[in-house]
């Protein structure tokens, strides 16, 4: 009786203790990450003209408009595949001979410095385009300064050195007056837009006004050139020394910098957000809420990873890619006097320099000089990393 | 002794009885608790010690969003002052699980009601949470 009481009790206690450890089944959940198609595809075939893709722009919701070194092209979206390509070279530049510096493109017209001169093509359309030239006649016994020495893949934005207001304007340093880097002179030059945007029209001369900048303080030194246009206006970094230059040649001087007794760094980019305009100049940065006729510094960013990115509009929204040859790429909040930047999924970019993001009918393409990039734009905005 | 051997099984029950309390299944907080729209309203700090104090930063609900809104079946966007970003999440007992592309965050969920959403960050080497605020609107 004693034994069989001892082993009903030994029975009880391993059945309450078995079922009082093996009930506690623990929930174990494994996150499987999709590998199989990463999240940025390659436009495929684009290499096979030789190519660095430089700029790009939408026309509509239905072309991209891929400016490459020598030739535009043209993506049919909105199809299945992307394998309808057509590409014009741009006149005055060929494969041995490449555009200096990035296209300007703002979805009609082209924009560009070669070996030539400088020229605005019409964007084509049906295969149909007009281009004008233009080559600025050089003053014996002075310097040029029409071509000016970049880095490749001008690291900057908007990604382009020679912008081009409403369709006909454009502006561009041609000489030095005399032998002194005190002033140069720079042409204005203005041709009929209509013209222009109408396909196969006869050449043009534009009209020329040629104007003469001085050097606000010193002289004017050897520094990369930046221009761009913005509320019809060109904003320019020319040897060291900052302009506004209106469509009627009317020229503001700031002196190095836009405004005085800060560090002369140059003019990395500029962009535009809640309606004012900014200046990133090496992670200085300055805002202007008068369309870039006053100027303010706004934060000091010189010592974080922000002076290193290049500022980018995407519609309404800003977006930062790296200056280096870097793929990383951030959704970018101005709070404040803040910089809140979101750093956005890059899975499978090759690390190369972004030199443009462009927004097309259900896609956003960025370029490289490797190669194009797209994706759903739906999932534009996927975060790396949520929290921040 | 048969009193003893009566007194060992009740002893034994009660053992059985005490194993399976404990073990109660944690559900944690279903994802369908989370579905819609939520504004960041503030912050409190919990040191660890129940000194849960009012603290208001900016930069513990920015860190997240001004508003987030968690949609089916397992997507939510953070909005932060105007401008949206995305990532994947999931809910693992109280865990929110933030799923981004390379790297994940884990949030813990310190409270979710028809109205409120608390969400604890860790603090500095862990040492206190800070706990953001969110409560439910529609858009």
């Amino acid at each position: 009786m004693k034994r069989i009481l001892s082993f009903g009790l030994f029975a009880l206690i391993v059945v309450a203790l078995t079922f009082s450890t093996s009930s506690c089944k623990k929930t174990v959940t494994v996150i499987v990450k999709d590998t199989v198609r990463s999240a940025w595809q390659l436009l495929p075939l684009y290499n096979s003209n030789g190519m660095a893709a430089l700029n790009s722009w939408n026309a509509g919701d239905t072309s991209l408009f891929i400016v490459g070194n020598f030739g535009i092209t043209q993506v049919p979206v909105n199809r299945s595949a992307f394998n309808n390509f057509f590409t014009w070279p741009l006149p005055g530049s060929s494969y041995i001979a490449p555009v200096y510096v990035t296209p300007f493109y703002d979805g009609k017209v082209c924009s560009y410095m070669t070996p030539e001169g400088f020229y605005a093509y019409g964007v084509p359309q049906a295969t149909q385009y007009s281009t004008i030239s233009y080559n600025p006649v050089m003053t014996p016994g002075t310097y040029s300064r029409l071509s000016q020495n970049y880095v490749f893949g001008s690291q900057s934005s908007p990604a382009a050195d020679y912008p081009v207001i409403r369709d006909r304007y454009a502006l561009m340093p041609v000489e030095t007056v005399g032998t002194s880097n005190a002033e140069t002179r720079f042409d204005l030059i203005r041709w009929d837009s209509a013209q222009l945007l109408s396909p196969f029209t006869g050449p043009q001369t534009p009209v020329v006004k040629s104007i003469v900048v001085s050097a606000a303080v010193g002289l004017f030194t050897l520094s990369n050139y930046y221009c761009a246009a913005y509320y019809d206006k060109f904003f320019v970094s020319y040897g060291g020394q900052f302009f506004r230059v209106d469509t009627l040649g009317n020229v503001k001087a700031f002196g190095p910098t836009p405004v005085p007794g800060q560090r002369v760094w140059g003019i990395a980019n500029m962009f535009t957000y809640s309606g004012m305009l900014f200046i990133n100049s090496g992670g200085l940065i300055y805002f202007s809420s008068d369309q870039g006729e006053n100027w303010s510094v706004w934060n000091d960013f010189t010592n974080s990873s922000a002076s290193r990115v290049i500022f980018r509009n995407v519609g309404k929204d800003l977006y930062a890619t790296m200056a280096t040859l870097s793929s990383q790429l951030w959704k970018v909040v101005i709070d404040g006097r803040n910089l809140n930047f979101s750093e956005l999924n890059t899975d499978g970019f090759a690390s190369s320099l972004m030199t443009s993001i462009t927004r097309c009918g259900k896609y956003v393409f960025i370029t490289t000089p490797t190669g194009v990039y797209y994706r759903d734009s739906t999932y534009f905005n996927q975060l790396t990393k949520p929290v921040r | 002794m048969r009193k003893i051997v009566v007194f060992l099984m009740v002893l034994g029950l009660g053992v059985a009885a005490v194993g399976l309390a404990a073990c109660k299944k944690d559900k944690g907080v279903s994802a369908n608790a989370l579905m819609g729209s939520w504004r960041y309203t503030g912050s409190v700090v919990d040191s660890g010690n129940n000194r849960v104090g009012k603290f208001v930063d900016p930069a513990v609900g920015t860190n997240i969003g001004d508003t987030l809104r968690f949609a089916v079946p397992d997507t939510i966007y953070y909005t932060f002052l105007g401008s949206t970003t995305w990532s994947n999440f999931r809910t693992q007992g109280n865990q929110l699980i933030l799923i981004g592309s390379a790297y994940s965050d884990t949030l813990a969920i310190r409270g979710v009601s028809g109205t409120q959403l608390q969400l604890g960050l860790p603090g500095w080497a862990d040492r206190y949470e800070y706990r953001a605020i969110f409560e439910k609107f529609n858009p």
